[in-house]
């Protein structure tokens, strides 16, 4: 097995060659990475399942119809977003073509996270490919059966030079982080990526890292609960979950906090049946560390429904926790499992309060039928992204940017935005060797007094 | 200093720069400031960098009152929410992008143009609805002292803050948690402010440096490019982050242009260049002794004249440069331009991309043709054709490096944009769940085929009966909206 840096410096050699500029070129590698999908669907469910329980039609609905979707709006959109994009002129440059030229930068690193394990990894790609970059990836090796199958099909399909995948753990990770490249794209937790970026530093290459936080969800009382606590079921527990935009805890008046209970478990019956255990559709968690983690923030909280699991299978219950007390480990961290506590408030005020008492989250969730109420909180309070009435869609929309703020995050990514994140926008202006009368102004010498201005 | 950014923090927190009237309130004083001031601001300039107060005004202060200007105009185009285009699955959703303010961001600003390069980037924090607190440098002293007096006297104090000092002190104020980090200066400086950063998960916009090429094609007005780039060159005392740094060009050309570019130094500052009021001196005696190590073992077929006293360089071309002498391996940052030989445009390419990718690149040449090619050919922050650093001017375009060069960009629209968070927002309503069943567990195959096709179609594709199913789904969907 090649050295790391052979593997990087010849995907930076491939990149010099000046293959990947024409737009022929990348379509056709984005044509391929869309058959690697479709032709190997079988193979990438059966990783997707071993890694995390997921079945042909999770992995589908949550990984794979996005990175279609990603695939076939950047092809399409591709001419375009590619285009020299004419500025506005200022007075002086009126005769001029001021315009910005998008190029490549030229090696792009992006780091997947194991809890969509395609999704994280090939999403991004589609878009440092796009804008014309040679690509290393590097899977999460906690969702192993992925790397490998990414480690396998990657060169089967695409051009094996430019898009090198690296698998392993810890000491490889921080290897590729100490080579160069021109943008870093990870995806993974808070600490992590402050030594990303530390690494970045050292070469001064920019970084967009989609990190996490705790998404508060705030239900208010001027609110259809049924669908509400539907759609909050629906988000939360996919993926056993362990989704970075999950609505990782509920911020409600204590006078719905029961209702709540009684519809989220009305919802989780319809959606896994009486026993989530034998659901097919019930994710597992991803390894034994995560498992003690998630298990440890139950202790000592009042278990409203759930709150039981099997650790052979790595099952959690889907568990939703009452009358959290906001001081409890679990509201100190990342939920990242299938665990909804639901802290009281007294008020809208009172909610956006304690959401700014916070770190800012990736993502921001407000049910109410009131608009009012969802406007100020938006107005009141910063995140990621917001989805109001809705869990989780927010990023399955094309035209708006994913990507979170402060803790949460920085730079985003997903359709057009993703071009731009992996492109160097350039700016432009091109004169002529004419009209140096207009000129003159400027050289010296400058006249013995100013005048008025 | 924590205290003071603690300070900051909570007048940030109490929303008092939300409203954009306050916004623009802070910006028409800073206006006043630059009107009312423009005595004690252009001494300091003048002062720090031996420049004249005309020439400061130009350099500076014009530029300054143009973003002021921009912002003043654009503000609430620039702060209002962008909708996005949506597809079948959120059509009867709201979806926008919403600007919204970042906290407190910190501006560390450099010794070379010490007024704008402080204050464009203050006027992006502050429209953009920020704190901050603003670090000039501490080489340019006249202007550092004179901003610590007067932006206190104009702005919020709690909101902005100067803060003056050395490497202690900067390293105290980087140790403080920021929400952005905009940095003009030196690549080494950079990877510590954005190791310091990464601590705490501060973006970061690096505007750096770097050898800015100028490459002179043979099918070109000599004359007139030489008059652009001296002009360039040597403004600032070639003190400039994109001066053209050194010239490409044919063997053939090279007489000519050491020609026209002498007689372009004649016209401008006249016989005597140390009596010229528009020829500044170096910032320091460390840079001047810097830029006469540069000339040792070159051939200069004009200036080299220096005096430590006044910190006076000339005006000087190297010919027949050997690329990998010391004037070749640094940014020169001073008023020495040497000029390397190359036998063709290929080879000016291969040159100019065997090195780090530079903050700005200028090609002369009456065919555009050639033009264009050297831009697709090689990577720099922007590109001047025909001329030297004019792209800066144009408040349109972003001003950034790429590489070595720096990171991120900024100036006019892409201030605000820089120091702002673009919130993605979905508002949906509470009715029209029936679409989303297809997304429910328990699963079934046939929901894929459904989920496919909604997904993926955005009002193209697919076939017709398909397309009129979801219309009709749509529309009852939309009469059930309207209705209940």
């Amino acid at each position: 097995m090649s050295k790391i840096s052979d593997i990087v410096n010849q995907a930076r050699e491939a990149f010099n060659t000046g293959k990947t500029r024409p737009l022929q070129f990348r379509i056709q590698q984005l044509e391929a990475l869309r058959r690697m999908i479709t032709e190997r669907q079988p193979d990438i469910t059966a990783a997707l399942a071993s890694d995390l329980h997921k079945n042909e039609w999770t992995a589908y609905n949550e990984e794979l119809v996005h990175v279609l979707e990603e695939i076939d709006t950047t092809i399409k959109k591709l001419p375009e977003w590619a285009e020299d994009a004419p500025v506005e002129k200022t007075q002086q440059t009126q005769q001029d073509e001021s315009y910005i030229h998008f190029e490549p930068l030229g090696v792009v690193l992006v780091i997947g996270a194991w809890n969509y394990p395609f999704n994280l990894t090939i999403q991004p790609m589609v878009g440092a490919i796009a804008a014309g970059n040679a690509v290393v990836l590097k899977p999460s090796e906690v969702s192993e059966n992925t790397a490998d199958l990414l480690a396998t099909l990657v060169p089967q399909y695409l051009d094996k030079d430019l898009y090198p995948v690296i698998k392993g753990d810890v000491p490889i990770t921080t290897e590729v982080l100490a080579q160069r490249f021109d943008h870093i794209m990870y995806t993974g937790s808070t600490a992590v990526g402050k030594i990303v970026m530390a690494a970045a530093a050292k070469h001064l290459t920019p970084v967009t890292l989609e990190l996490g936080g705790k998404s508060p969800c705030y239900v208010d009382k001027d609110c259809d609960l049924d669908v509400a606590c539907r759609r909050i079921a629906w988000g939360k527990f996919m993926n056993s979950g362990q989704t970075c935009v999950a609505p990782d805890y509920i911020l409600c008046d204590p006078s719905i906090q029961s209702q709540i209970v009684e519809k989220l478990k009305k919802s989780l019956k319809d959606f896994y049946g009486e026993d989530a255990k034998q659901s097919r559709d019930y994710g597992r968690i991803v390894n034994d560390r995560h498992f003690q983690r998630v298990i440890r923030l139950i202790e000592g909280q009042k278990v409203a429904h759930g709150g039981t699991w099997d650790a052979a299978s790595r099952y959690i219950a889907p568990t939703i926790l009452v009358d959290v007390d906001p001081q409890s480990q679990v509201m100190q961290e990342e939920i990242f499992g299938p665990v909804m506590p639901i802290v009281s408030v007294q008020s809208l005020e009172e909610a956006i309060k304690f959401i700014n008492q916070r770190e800012k989250p990736l993502a921001l969730y407000v049910f109410s039928n009131n608009n009012k109420v969802i406007k100020k909180m938006i107005a009141e309070t910063s995140s990621g992204g917001v989805t109001a009435n809705d869990v989780i869609v927010h990023i399955t929309v094309p035209t708006l940017p994913f990507g979170g703020v402060g803790n949460s995050g920085m730079g985003a990514y997903h359709g057009k935005k993703s071009f731009k994140t992996f492109s160097h926008s350039r700016s432009c202006l091109v004169k002529a060797l004419l009209n140096e009368r207009i000129l003159r102004n400027r050289y010296p010498p400058s006249p013995a007094k100013m005048s008025q201005h | 200093m924590e205290r003071q950014v603690q300070r900051l923090r909570q007048a940030f927190r109490s929303g008092r720069s939300r409203p954009l009237r306050f916004r623009m309130q802070q910006l028409e004083a800073l206006k006043r400031m630059v009107q009312e001031r423009e005595k004690d601001i252009l001494s300091a300039i003048a002062a720090d960098l031996s420049k004249s107060e005309l020439n400061a005004y130009s350099h500076e202060v014009i530029t300054i009152l143009g973003e002021i200007d921009f912002m003043l105009a654009n503000l609430p185009e620039l702060a209002s929410a962008k909708p996005a285009k949506k597809n079948l699955l959120t059509m009867l959703d709201e979806a926008y992008v919403q600007p919204e303010p970042l906290g407190v961001v910190l501006i560390i600003g450099a010794w070379n143009y010490p007024f704008v390069l402080i204050m464009q980037p203050l006027v992006g924090a502050i429209a953009a609805g920020n704190a901050a607190i603003v670090k000039p440098s501490e080489l340019s002293e006249n202007t550092a002292k004179i901003l610590a007096k007067l932006l206190p006297q104009y702005l919020d104090q709690d909101l902005y803050s100067v803060v003056n000092g050395g490497v202690s002190e900067t390293t105290e104020l980087l140790k403080q948690r920021f929400d952005h980090i905009l940095y003009t200066g030196n690549t080494a400086v950079g990877k510590i402010v954005m190791e310091a950063a990464a601590k705490h998960l501060t973006p970061v916009t690096l505007e750096l440096g770097g050898k800015s090429p100028c490459y002179i094609d043979r099918d070109c007005d000599l004359d007139i490019a030489c008059r652009r780039i001296t002009w360039g060159k040597y403004m600032n005392c070639g003190q400039t982050c994109i001066a053209p740094d050194y010239v490409l060009c044919e063997a053939s050309l090279q007489d000519r242009i050491v020609q026209k570019i002498k007689e372009t130094v004649k016209d401008f500052y006249g016989e005597n260049i140390k009596e010229s009021p528009d020829y500044e001196r170096i910032i320091n005696l460390r840079h001047f002794k810097r830029l006469q190590s540069l000339l040792e073992g070159q051939k200069i077929a004009f200036g080299g004249e220096t005096d430590e006293v006044t910190r006076y360089i000339a005006p000087t071309i190297l010919t027949d440069v050997d690329p990998n002498s010391k004037v070749m391996q640094e940014e020169i940052f001073g008023p020495i331009l040497p000029i390397v030989s190359v036998k063709n445009v290929d080879e000016a390419i291969n040159f100019i991309n065997d090195r780090e990718k530079p903050l700005a690149l200028y090609i002369f040449s009456h065919n555009n043709k050639l033009i264009k090619r050297v831009i697709d050919e090689t990577s720099s922050g922007g590109v001047t054709g025909n001329d030297v650093i004019m792209h800066f001017t144009v408040n349109s375009l972003p001003f950034g490096g790429v590489g070595a060069s720096g990171m991120g960009a900024y100036h006019g629209k892409y201030s605000f944009d820089t120091f702002s968070h673009q919130r993605p927002c979905l508002l949906k309503g509470l009715k029209g769940e029936s679409v989303n069943k297809l997304r429910y567990p328990p699963n079934s195959q046939s929901k894929i085929g459904w989920a496919k096709f909604f997904l993926l179609k955005q009002f193209s594709r697919g076939g017709l009966v398909m397309l009129m199913v979801a219309c009709l789904a749509v529309a009852a969907a939309m009469i059930v909206k309207e209705y209940l």
